[in-house]
């Protein structure tokens, strides 16, 4: 039988099927579903110092195989996860991955701190696609001596893996990663949603109270595995692929595109239990054609000439 | 009460039938789910099986009885389409039952506004009285008041109260109308106003309960992604403070902690 399990950087899952951030809450209502430990790793909701209340409705809309969102990061805050759901969490015997963020680069790296005191978290995650207030409102994500500056704060400060997420809306990806990783990011993630929007024809209304929202599901894979495979052939350090995973021949082809793991969100809203049945799909996939691990499909893309 | 594990499955449907106004019954057999459903409950059923549309749709569980689950369906979009032109003995996925049900009440006084009808239906047929019921009822035109005949069966006439906006059947207007003059001439009367259809209807509805200090509780409809409290797509500001999702903490609120103002 083949062998699932997979490396990124120092740390080795069980298989590459993880859930991305923003899609699967804190685990505690994927559980009714499945056990979560079928899981490579749980990425959970995005936490701040404080908890935040998130955007006013409507926050979603359904686009053409995909969906867009803007929710405003509501979260529970960072202590109320630290203290209240990471046992339980815990005691489900899954590796856990705490996707930060924050408004100034002191915030990042008060939570990644206290995710160092915490047990429990194998790796946190930086979401750059809020605005750095003291920067005027720039995007961490889009300016690589932004990303540097970042990276190499919290760097500092967290000893566990380092992982950065990377946004999709920028119009050159490779100098943003080199730049996480000369910071001393251990992996990135790639990526994060697609800036869009979506119009009521009839009402003339922006269909998302913040008229903007990020863009996810099937519709956006194209560009994710595009990233991913830009990007793997531009730094040394792992990537994990992230956008519109639906089914087991999707994480063949981000593997093939070079992600040593595959976060699955979108996907969750329709079938939570969606994780178990791409594991499976997967490991029969491998096993039919005598594949014995991932490392001989993963970046084994063949492209033309 | 034990608590609840949620179910996906494969809900095969049993039976298709049109009531016209492009309102459809569909019957699935979800063994298992629809035995632990209660009324206020709903399902996430998904429609077709290409990725577009993506998202599973959410229906008020209208009847549940041994293995089958009884949806009502208006067709109004894709997914609605799709659902609604299913075959019989097609399976298709269905998530639940999920959310917080009606508390069950002697004398409760249900408001329906067209096809938010369903969890009403589903809490008078649960009802150990149902007789003690009242049934104030709105839609359009009288083409979108449905299974008359069932609530015929299950309320006294003097107790369905029928209203539509050009007066094709029962009382011309707005169903809050004769809500809010039954309230007045029964003041004495306690049980509490259950209300389900469009938010302008249970935000008056709400405040007709306030005003004749009876408790009041809604089913709100919110676009939904999941359905379990994952996506943070469907929720409702609250008098509490900040947004609560109606899948996990509603579809049924008390009205009282909806911040109406804000909706």
């Amino acid at each position: 039988m083949s062998d699932l399990r997979t490396t990124v950087g120092p740390l080795t899952f069980k298989n590459p099927i993880l859930t991305a951030s923003g899609c699967c809450g804190y685990g505690l209502e994927l559980k009714e579903f499945f056990p979560l430990d079928r899981l490579g790793a749980l990425v959970v909701k995005g936490l701040s110092l404080k908890p935040r209340d998130g955007n006013p409705p409507p926050r979603i809309c359904e686009t053409p195989a995909g969906m867009l969102n803007s929710i405003g990061l509501q979260n529970i805050g960072i202590e109320a996860f630290v203290n209240e759901v990471l046992p339980i969490l815990e005691a489900d015997g899954i590796p856990v991955v705490a996707n930060l963020f924050g408004e100034e680069e002191e915030a990042y790296v008060a939570l990644a701190r206290r995710c160092e005191a915490a047990r429990g978290i194998c790796a946190v995650e930086l979401n750059l696609s809020c605005p750095n207030v003291k920067k005027g409102g720039i995007h961490f994500g889009t300016v690589p001596e932004a990303i540097k500056a970042l990276t190499a704060k919290v760097r500092q400060v967290y000893t566990h893996s380092l992982w950065v997420k990377l946004s999709p809306n920028v119009s050159t990806v490779v100098p943003l990663a080199v730049a996480a990783q000369q910071a001393g990011a251990d992996a990135l993630t790639c990526i994060n949603t697609l800036k869009g929007m979506a119009i009521d024809p009839l009402t003339w209304k922006a269909k998302l109270h913040t008229t903007y929202g990020g863009l996810s599901g099937p519709a956006i894979k194209p560009v994710a595995l595009r990233f991913v495979h830009e990007t793997a052939r531009a730094v040394d350090i792992p990537i994990v692929g992230c956008g519109g995973a639906a089914t087991a021949l999707d994480i063949v082809e981000f593997l093939l595109a070079g992600a040593r793991a595959v976060q699955v969100g979108t996907l969750l809203f329709q079938n939570p239990a969606l994780p178990v049945e791409l594991e499976e799909g997967l490991r029969a996939y491998l096993d039919e054609r005598g594949i014995p691990s991932l490392d001989a499909i993963i970046g084994k893309v063949k492209t033309h000439a | 009460m034990m608590p609840q594990m949620k179910k996906i499955l494969k809900g095969n449907l049993l039976r298709r039938t049109g009531l016209g106004g492009g309102y459809h019954l569909l019957e699935f057999t979800a063994p298992g789910l629809a035995g632990e459903a209660g009324p206020g409950q709903f399902v996430m059923v998904r429609a077709g099986s290409t990725h577009h549309p993506l998202l599973s749709r959410p229906f008020s569980i209208l009847w549940a009885e041994g293995d089958t689950l009884h949806l009502l369906v208006k067709a109004v979009g894709e997914g609605t389409r799709l659902l609604t032109t299913m075959g019989e003995g097609e399976a298709t996925l269905v998530l639940g039952p999920l959310g917080a049900e009606f508390p069950l009440a002697d004398g409760a006084v249900l408001v329906a506004g067209g096809y938010g009808m369903a969890p009403l239906y589903f809490y008078a047929r649960r009802h150990r009285c149902p007789a003690s019921l009242h049934l104030f009822y709105g839609a359009r035109t009288a083409q979108h008041l449905l299974l008359l005949d069932r609530w015929r069966a299950l309320l006294p006439e003097a107790h369905l109260h029928f209203v539509t906006e050009d007066g094709s059947l029962g009382e011309k207007g707005l169903v809050t109308a004769p809500l809010e003059r039954f309230l007045k001439a029964n003041p004495a009367a306690a049980g509490p106003v259950l209300a389900c259809g469009p938010t302008p209807m249970m935000k008056a509805s709400a405040a007709i309960a306030r005003a004749a200090d009876r408790p009041c509780y809604v089913s709100m409809d919110e676009p939904m992604a999941c359905g379990f409290g994952i996506c943070l797509g469907c929720v409702v500001p609250a008098t509490a403070g900040g947004y609560v999702c109606s899948c996990t903490k509603g579809p049924v609120f008390d009205a009282a902690a909806i911040r109406w103002e804000a909706l």
